[in-house]
């Protein structure tokens, strides 16, 4: 049970930085959600003479995912980019990392994020408002990377 | 705005490494803004609470010379529920680093020995002068 506790994370054991390409940090403290999805293309291979699929292939890998956070916060972010939306941001950086002691590390830093979709809503009853941003990247940086 | 003040920390924490584009563990030093004690803020009432073993029983006899009982124990209890209640956590010092100073166990030792010469003794020794003699 005691060995267990150190592979659980709950959402506040994170730190989350946002690099802007100016590169001014920011602490992204009103997280509400933040997605992150790294993906490769596949395709099939099949062969003449052979019904069953020959290989398994991929290559084009793809990093995105979303941010949720509050508004208030996202304006003072947006303040510190000197724009006043979200898609105008390019070449910065996601880092996310644990903060409390875990057997290895659970780090992940994308560079050269882009915002492609800054979504708002304000609802007439909403207790609060988050924004949600998509965003794509070039790169995940990793030390321990033996085959990215 | 409550009355504040703010004091040099240094505790082990993750920060990240631009050149490097990645995480390390290392010694860091912020400026960390506190409440100061008060009478009135219920979120202090245990540390208040806790003050009491530290220090002799006070009376008219000793209030001038009040005897201090180091207990390292009860020492870091105290330090650990006035980080937990009355740091001010901004935008330099986030929740995060806050839970990363609890991590440190030095950082904390080394803070409540400041702590105790600066703010618990003097005010204890406020509270028995006004309340107690």
């Amino acid at each position: 049970m005691a060995l267990l506790q150190q592979y659980i994370l709950s959402a506040s054991d994170y730190k989350i930085l946002f690099i802007l390409n100016n590169r001014v940090p920011f602490y992204v403290l009103s997280g509400v959600n933040i997605t992150m999805d790294i993906g490769s293309e596949t395709e099939i291979i099949y062969v003449a003479g052979q019904t069953k699929p020959a290989q398994l292939k991929k290559n084009n890998k793809r990093f995105s995912g979303t941010i949720e956070m509050q508004s208030g916060e996202w304006a003072a972010l947006l303040t510190l980019a000197g724009t006043s939306n979200g898609v105008t941001i390019e070449d910065a950086i996601l880092a996310i990392t644990n903060i409390n002691i875990v057997a290895a590390n659970f780090n992940r830093v994308f560079s050269g994020l882009m915002i492609t979709n800054d979504n708002s809503t304000i609802g007439a009853k909403d207790k609060s408002t988050p924004i949600t941003l998509r965003w794509e990247a070039l790169d995940i940086e990793s030390p321990l990377a033996f085959n990215d | 705005m409550e009355n504040t003040f703010q004091h040099k920390i240094k505790f082990i924490a993750k920060e990240f490494i631009l050149e490097k584009k990645d995480w390390e563990t290392k010694m860091i030093e912020k400026d960390v803004t506190f409440k100061e004690l008060t009478y009135n803020d219920k979120s202090q009432t245990d540390i208040f609470q806790m003050l009491f073993p530290l220090f002799d029983e006070p009376t008219s006899a000793n209030k001038k010379k009040l005897r201090f009982n180091v207990d390292p124990k009860i020492l870091t209890d105290i330090t650990i529920e006035y980080i937990e209640t009355s740091i001010v956590c901004d935008e330099d010092f986030t929740e995060s680093h806050k839970t990363e100073l609890l991590n440190d166990r030095l950082a904390i030792i080394a803070l409540s020995n400041w702590l105790v010469n600066n703010k618990f003794a003097p005010f204890f020794l406020d509270f028995v002068k006004n309340y107690l003699i």
